[in-house]
């Protein structure tokens, strides 16, 4: 039987527990990790960064510096985003239709090319469905509250507006009209820290502890962006689950090529195989900027907030790291050779300093220049949280985010 | 807005003042060019042994850049002497361009960058920064002395010469530079000396030409005029003294023929993805760029067409040429197909070209085509497989195929898509380097898929109901053909669309 596109769905078809929205309790979950109403983050603590545990308050026994350092590493990876809360279709219509504010999208879309650009949507009891473009942002809001919107993700700019083609209405999809641009994005997610995350976190799951990664992250590549590349405009957005997109809105990155996205990529991808071998590639010293920043950058942090082992692998021990906090809390070093042991080449510990810190950028996101990425403002329908657009990514943690159930009560 | 240059006289780019040139010179030009390029002319002329005065120095250099044009227009027939040309062509430039005066450097430069590459202190002037003490391309001792040199009383340095050549070039232009960090990054500008950047500028020299090649190719089907002249000029480059000079490479594998047990449409599955897709655009389309034309008008040859065949398919396919009886058609338009088979001047007998030559001039289908419509082909075909096994095998193997099209390593994705359509997962095959490697390893193999595959690119006849695989008992699929038959279109046209996403940022 042939139904009408533009009709809402009925009440029932959400019945079909496959396509509910309605998730069983995710089993990967800390059983420490309380599923709350309001969904944010247990822990009530907001700071720039994680406390250090070295930063705890002294005790006369190094034995319960260390148990205290634990505690507080522990007490930090409890503190787990809640997944797979209960959300509604209600809740999502109400969300699009009285909260999602169309007008934000101007943070990271331009006017003029709106009704060319490509949407695609998860929507309760229906298939996926993408090529689909609207004449105006409250069109597309209209659209997202009809049909309760799971997920909602925009894509390319193309040459005419996009839809799906029907019987009636012989439409341009996207391979049927020309591509004409799209902003370059950089995606960084929690879960391709997996290897190397030193909380007791996997897949989806975030601390605070493996936030601090995705934070690193984004200071990194936000300074290359701006003082390598020379880009102005880029504005970070949280994606409601478990990391960040980097949108570059520079008007030249708009037509970039495959290839010269995957340049530019491949200029900040540093490690390699990030799922198996982690190689590391060797900087040159031509790269001197991108070589300093991540000295800069992440020393502190790497030092401070690894597990011993991790320095243990390329033989720093207990004594030799206490001297190197000791020497970076003094705050007067000028080159990171100063504070490594004298056993230890520069190049195994800026090394490992990459493999566990530095920025691990998913490329395909960036490369691809036809994929849809999550709407920024939409709701990510695992967590719950709205994606938001955020000034400072140095600063900001998921519970920060806004929640569908504190939205829409 | 085009930058204007002047050219040194060299360039083979530039403009010369009288371009007319009959037949009688045409072989004079064009064998001039060639000794300059391989003989010992080059190394004369490299070295200034050879004194002449400004005016015949003009001369000269005129002759030498309408012998480059001359067989540019050869090139542009014949795929070996287009390799031959822009590698050679690329030497001279490299070698010309280190001998140039600086302003000479800069003004190729132009003519190559446009203002995608502009001088050290030229983007030290547009940043507000002095970039050639800030990345240590002039240290401060140097600077000090030529400051005092200039102006004993003031800090401000008026005169530079003497001081390193450095050159920033946009990064849009030079991705593969960016990739290995050889270079200085700074707000978006590669930085070097023109020295150390003279493999980068080679590079770009060579793709330009190549590109002017394939415009000049375009334009020669059904220009009697052009086809005449580049048949003349393959005909100068036939004789033995000039064929050793160019000493074109064959490229083969050892094999340089394969039969096929019927046409190339019925042994689709097995053929390389490039020219299944080809094949599906001449179907589709009835066009083919110049050297698609030239690829698949060869691969037909080796795989055992006769001439007449090739002719009578591209007539059948081709779109150009409405009201054209096949006399016509063939007199006409079949110049490339001719030459093919080695029945125009030049008389070569042509080879299969190899991956590497397909992917710098022709299609490939890894390098050419975008990760979305590699993607939706891979997925288009797993949807069509029915058993669970079978399927997950297979998008194991389309994973790799997705992913080494992202790292642009097509080689390495067609040896995946070899495993993906053989199933030769046994053992590790070889990377492809050669589309008959690719046939002939199909062939012996075989496509064991257990269903009716339509090739890359065709869509399944849903309108015939013995055209449809039988084994689409797959849910999905299953559904999705039942709701074309229904005419539930939005459905399907939803159904396809997940299809398409199976990359998809789902996150």
């Amino acid at each position: 039987m042939s139904k009408n596109p533009n009709q809402p769905p009925e009440q029932g078809q959400v019945s079909d527990p496959d396509q509910s929205i309605r998730s069983q309790p995710d089993s990967e979950q800390s059983p420490n990790s309380q599923v709350q109403p309001s969904g944010p983050l247990a822990s009530s603590s907001k700071s720039q960064h994680p406390s250090n545990p070295m930063d705890q308050p002294q005790k006369s026994q190094q034995g319960q510096k260390t148990q205290q350092a634990k505690k507080a590493q522990t007490q930090k990876a409890d503190s787990k985003v809640k997944f797979q809360p209960e959300i509604t279709e209600e809740q999502l219509k109400t969300y699009y239709r009285d909260h999602f504010d169309t007008n934000l999208l101007w943070k990271v879309m331009d006017k003029g090319s709106f009704p060319r650009r490509e949407f695609g949507f998860d929507r309760v009891g229906h298939f996926f469905t993408r090529n689909k473009s609207f004449a105006n942002p409250s069109d597309l809001k209209e659209y997202m509250s009809i049909y309760a919107t799971k997920a909602a993700y925009a894509g390319a700019i193309y040459a005419d507006p996009v839809r799906t083609k029907t019987k009636k209405y012989n439409a341009f999809t996207i391979h049927d009209t020309e591509w004409m641009g799209r902003e370059l994005i950089f995606d960084l997610d929690a879960n391709d820290y997996d290897p190397v995350r030193q909380c007791d976190c996997k897949g989806r799951d975030v601390c605070e502890i493996c936030w601090g990664l995705i934070q690193d992250a984004a200071v990194i590549m936000d300074e290359t962006l701006r003082v390598d590349f020379g880009f102005k405009k880029l504005q970070w957005v949280f994606t409601g689950g478990r990391g960040y997109h980097c949108w570059v809105l520079d008007r030249e990155t708009l037509t970039l090529s495959q290839e010269q996205r995957s340049g530019l990529v491949n200029y900040m991808q540093l490690i390699h195989d990030p799922g198996d071998g982690q190689r590391v590639e060797k900087i040159t010293n031509s790269s001197v900027l991108l070589n300093e920043r991540i000295v800069r950058l992440l020393t502190k942090r790497f030092v401070l907030e690894s597990r011993p082992i991790v320095l243990e692998e390329i033989g720093i021990k207990k004594t030799a790291r206490a001297t190197m906090i000791r020497k970076l809390k003094e705050k007067n070093y000028k080159e990171l050779i100063d504070i490594i042991p004298r056993k230890v080449t520069y190049e195994q510990f800026f090394e490992q300093m990459v493999k566990y810190r530095y920025a691990r950028i998913d490329h395909k996101v960036t490369i691809d220049t036809r994929r849809l990425i999550r709407l920024p403002g939409s709701v990510h329908s695992h967590t719950g949280y709205v994606g938001q657009y955020i000034d400072n990514p140095e600063s900001f943690f998921p519970e920060d985010a806004k929640h569908i159930q504190d939205i829409t009560g | 807005m085009k930058t204007v240059v002047t050219l040194p006289a060299w360039f083979p780019s530039r403009k010369v003042r009288n371009s007319v040139v009959d037949e009688d010179s045409q072989k004079k030009l064009t064998k001039g060019r060639v000794l300059l390029l391989s003989g010992k002319l080059k190394q004369k002329i490299l070295k200034q042994e050879v004194f002449e005065t400004e005016e015949e120095y003009l001369k000269r250099a005129d002759r030498e850049v309408l012998g480059h044009g001359l067989l540019r227009v050869a090139a542009a027939a014949d795929m070996r002497v287009s390799s031959w040309l822009v590698e050679t062509e690329g030497d001279l430039f490299s070698e010309r361009f280190k001998a140039s005066i600086d302003t000479e450097k800069h003004e190729i430069i132009k003519y190559l960058y446009e203002d995608k590459a502009i001088s050290g202190e030229e983007l030290s002037r547009e940043l507000g920064e002095d970039i050639l003490l800030k990345f240590h391309f002039v240290n401060k001792l140097e600077l000090r002395r030529k400051r005092l040199l200039n102006s004993r009383d003031s800090n401000v340095l008026r005169d530079r010469s003497g001081l390193k050549n450095v050159l920033a070039i946009r990064y849009t232009e030079v991705p593969d530079v960016l990739k290995q960090r050889k270079f200085v990054l700074y707000q978006g500008w590669i930085l070097g000396t023109v020295e150390s950047l003279l493999s980068v500028i080679k590079k770009r020299f060579e793709h330009q030409l190549s590109d002017r090649i394939s415009q000049i190719g375009e334009q020669l089907d059904g220009n009697p005029l052009l086809e005449k002249m580049s048949a003349n000029i393959l005909g100068y480059l036939e004789d033995s003294e000039t064929k050793a000079l160019i000493n074109p490479r064959y490229e083969s594998l050892g094999i340089d023929h394969i039969e096929l047990d019927g046409s190339v449409e019925h042994n689709l599955l097995i053929l390389p993805p490039c020219l299944q897709e080809l094949i599906h655009k001449v179907n589709a389309t009835g066009y083919l760029t110049h050297w698609e034309r030239f690829q698949l008008g060869i691969f037909l040859k080796v795989t055992g067409m006769p001439i007449d065949e090739q002719l009578r398919y591209w007539y059948n396919k081709a779109v150009d040429n409405v009201g054209m009886t096949f006399e016509e058609f063939t007199n006409r338009a079949g110049y490339i197909i001719r030459h093919i088979y080695g029945m125009e001047e030049g008389k070569i007998d042509y080879t299969m070209p190899s991956c590497k030559t397909i992917q710098d001039k022709m299609y490939c289908t890894f390098k050419h085509n975008s990760i979305q419509n590699v993607t939706k082909m891979i997925s288009e075909i797993i949807d069509l497989i029915k058993k669970p096994a079978l399927k997950e095998s297979r998008t194991v193997i389309a994973r790799s195929i997705v992913a080494s099209t992202y790292q642009f390593e097509a080689n390495k994705a067609c040896k995946y898509f070899y495993s993906f359509i053989t199933g030769d997962l046994s053992s590790n095959p070889p990377v492809i380097s050669h589309p008959l490697q690719y046939l002939r390893m199909a062939k012996e193999k075989g496509v064991i898929f257990e269903l009716n595959m339509a090739p890359i690119g065709e869509p399944v006849n849903l309108d015939d109901e013995d055209s449809l695989p039988d084994e689409i008992t797959d849910t999905t699929t299953k559904k999705s053909i039942d709701a074309i038959k229904d005419k539930d279109t939005e459905k399907i046209a939803d159904k396809t669309s997940e299809q398409v996403t199976l990359e998809e940022e789902s996150r």
